[in-house]
Order: C-alpha cells, then structure tokens, then sequence
C-alpha cells in the first residue's frame, strides 16, 4: 500500500498556540512568555515528529442507498458519504500521523512542567493538521491537473458519518499496520495524533463548503475563524 | 500590609509565575501573615479571577496552566506551615477523578483536578482508562463525596452511564459530574449524572453547588 514519501511540513509558533486555544495576537501582548515557551517546544518537539500519510486509491463504481460501492466488492456507507462521494469517480482513503514519540515525550513532560506539556501538545496537534492539509493539497492539485475535481476531506466524527461507522470503515480498506497506526476497541486511532479520511476525485465534482460546516461542533466551536482553507 | 501583599499574590495567579507567587508565599510565613488568610485572601482571589476569564473567552487555556501551576506553587510553601501549626485547610469534598476505560485523555481531566484542588477539595486522580470497577472501589475506600468522569470520545461517553449505574445499583451515596468536548446536556439527564460542565472552571462550581456550599 503507498505511502506519500516526502512531506515534512513546517509549523510555526502561531500554529503551536492556535492548536492550545489561544490567539497569537493577544497571548503576543498579554502573555508573551507563553510565546517564548510554545517556541521552544516547538523546537524541542519538531524532531520528535515521524510525519507518516498512507493512502489507497480505489475506483467508484455507484452509489445506492446511502452506500458507495467501490471495485473489488468494497464500500463507503453513510449519509455524508452519499452527500459528497456520490459523483466521485474514485476515492482516496488517507491516513495521516505524526508517530508515537512526541506523545511519549509530552505526556512525561506534562507531569513535572504542564505549561510546557500543553505546548508540546499543541506542536503535536499542528503538526498533524498541517500534515493533513499538506497530503489534501497534494491530492488536489494532482486532481487538478488531470482536470478532475476533488470534495472536502471527509473525517469520521463529521455529521452525517459517525467515529463509530466511519472509522472502521477506513481501517478495512487501509493496511494501517504499515504506518504503525492501530484502531482501539472505542475506535481510538493510536498514536492519538493521527487524521483519517477520504476525499473524492471526478470530473464532475466541484469542491464547496469547509469541513467545519460538517463538523458535529460547529455550533460551539470557537476557533472555527481560524480555519481559512477548505480543510 | 497584608491588604498589598495580598493583591501582589492575586496578581502573580494572573501573570501565571509560579516563581513569584512561591516569593510572596514565603513573604507571607515570614511576614508572620495566616497561611490559611494568604490562600484564600490572597491567591484565591486570582484563580476565581482567571476563571471568570476563562469561562467569558478573555483567557485562554495556557493561560488557565499557568495560573494553576502559579497556584500550586504558592500552596507547595504555605501548607508544610499551615500542617506545623496544626491548621488545616478546610476540606471542601472529597473527587475521584479519571478518564473513563478506553479513553485515554489526559489534559482536561487533569486540568479539573488542578481546579479543584486549588479551589479546596482534595482530588484523588486516578488517570487514563479507568475501568468502571476500579473507580467504583477507590470511591468505597475513601468515601468520595464525587466521582468525576472525563470522556473525548463519543465512543466512550456511554462508559459514564456505566459507573452511574453502578452507583446506583450498590446504593453508594456518591454523586457524578461528567465532562468532556462530546458531552452534552442532553446527554447529561439522559444518563441522569448530579453534575456537568463544559470546562474546568465550570467544573469547581459544579463541584461547590453538589456540595451544598
């Protein structure tokens, strides 16, 4: 199964504070410290990182029923599935993560010094969500240039495609063992900071809305103003 | 004296430095000042003020990690004094406090036990993946007033439902509150839990409010 080789993106300190809640422009002013220490667990944190995105193409074959029949007798259900894949010509199953050593490295360094332990979560945190958009842009613009047309990144966990249906759906299809990514009984992907999803690729498919119009807290969410891009 | 010195403590919660709220605890013993007094008059007034910051968006949650470590920190030089005189803090409740089996979040949960053990009730964290039974027996054996559940997962939140049932069904006179970014209030009367809160700072007054204080 292929891995997507060669993608390291770079994360700043604005992204390490975004992913602990925070806004840079005001924690810049009110707490400047809490710049300085997401700045050196960035440093810290970085080389911990084992970035890592197995995908798997598959062609669609139809869709019936909220249910996406895929080659070799697979398939996709749900109604977010049906709402977005139905055009698709084929799909690409993804699975993004950034290894288990941050997160062996920041749950210990949480216990003596917190501040810096949220830090270094916050790296992880980024770390995977740039991981994540960097493999979606790479998937797009080759869909882009064939003159296809691809959806918004579909995650389990989304309205309309619950963790509990939609994740072991993708762990079938995928060989997850090559990344080292395993699926708990309570569909808990480790390591944790590790994205799935599925994004759908066709001549007919026009890219609309964002990912957080279909996330299950979008009513509550308060940093959905931060999230720009499609993903 | 005190008036000033108590308003430089409050005021080192809200910077979040632990170093000088550690300074101005020890100020305090050696000004001959109540440790009991510099906690609850002093640097108490600066967690209360962090949390009504936090719960309106004005701080952020690096920001609510620090205050607590700046808390800790001030509680760390006060108590050996306050034990070596014989005054205790009064103890506001007893929490067993864990991530329910199969889940594995650590940093909400362990941010609620921070809270409460700055706000005066005496937390017994039992960690990550707790199974039901595991809790239920650490409840019995030092007679929790609360057990506190954090679930992340919609996939474990029903592991909630499971311990208050199993309160229910042994009859403990033990109440608990629920957290956690899926739970919701709907979901809360649903498994019929005593308490709930989006936060950690809520958490403290749920826990107060179930206390009766």
């Amino acid at each position: 199964m292929p891995i997507l080789e060669g993608i390291s993106p770079i994360i700043d300190v604005d992204q390490v504070l975004k992913a602990q809640g925070a806004d840079p422009e005001i924690i810049r002013k009110r707490k400047p410290q809490l710049v300085k220490i997401a700045q050196n667990a960035l440093e810290q944190g970085y080389p911990y990182l084992d970035f890592k995105v197995l995908f798997r193409e598959i062609d669609v074959l139809s869709l019936k029923h909220e249910r996406l029949k895929l080659e070799d007798q697979h398939e996709l259900k749900g109604k977010l599935i049906a709402e977005h894949l139905g055009p698709a010509a084929k799909v690409i199953l993804i699975l993004c993560t950034i290894g288990s050593r941050l997160e062996d490295y920041s749950l210990n360094t949480i216990k003596s010094d917190p501040v810096t332990g949220l830090a270094l979560e916050g790296v992880g945190s980024a770390a995977v969500e740039a991981l994540a958009n960097a493999a979606c842009n790479y998937f797009e613009e080759k869909a882009h240039e064939e003159n296809l047309g691809s959806t918004i990144p579909l995650s389990p966990g989304m309205i309309g495609w619950s963790v509990e249906e939609g994740q072991p759906q993708i762990f079938k299809l995928l060989d997850t063992n090559e990344i080292g990514v395993s699926l708990t009984t309570s569909y808990l992907m480790l390591p944790r900071k590790t994205l799935s999803m599925v994004i759908g690729i066709g001549a007919d498919i026009k890219a609309g809305g964002k990912t957080c119009d279909y996330c299950t807290m979008n009513e509550t969410c308060a940093y959905q103003h931060q999230y720009t891009s499609s993903h | 004296m005190s008036q000033e010195l108590f308003k430089e403590m409050a005021q080192s919660i809200l910077d979040g430095d632990d170093e000088v709220s550690a300074e101005l605890a020890q100020k305090a013993l050696d000004g001959g000042i109540d440790p009991l007094a510099a906690i609850t008059d002093g640097f108490m007034p600066g967690v209360n003020e962090v949390g009504d910051n936090f719960a309106c968006g004005d701080a952020f949650l690096p920001e609510l990690v620090m205050a607590g470590e700046a808390m800790k920190a001030a509680i760390a030089v006060l108590e050996p004094a306050m034990m070596a005189s014989g005054v205790s803090r009064q103890v506001l409740g007893k929490v067993v406090l864990a991530t329910v089996e199969g889940d594995i979040h650590e940093i909400g949960k362990t941010l609620v036990g921070t809270m409460l053990t700055s706000s005066g009730f005496k937390v017994y964290d039992m960690g990550v993946d707790v199974p039901t039974a595991d809790l239920i027996a650490k409840a019995e054996e030092v007679g929790a007033d609360i057990i506190g559940l954090s679930a992340l997962l919609t996939t474990t939140m029903i592991k909630q439902k499971e311990v208050i049932d199993e309160v229910a069904k042994r009859g403990l006179k033990v109440m608990v509150m629920v957290g956690g970014a899926p739970v919701t209030k709907e979901w809360v009367q649903r498994i019929e839990a005593d308490g709930y809160s989006e936060d950690a700072i809520g958490a403290v007054s749920v826990a107060k409010e179930l206390m009766g204080l």
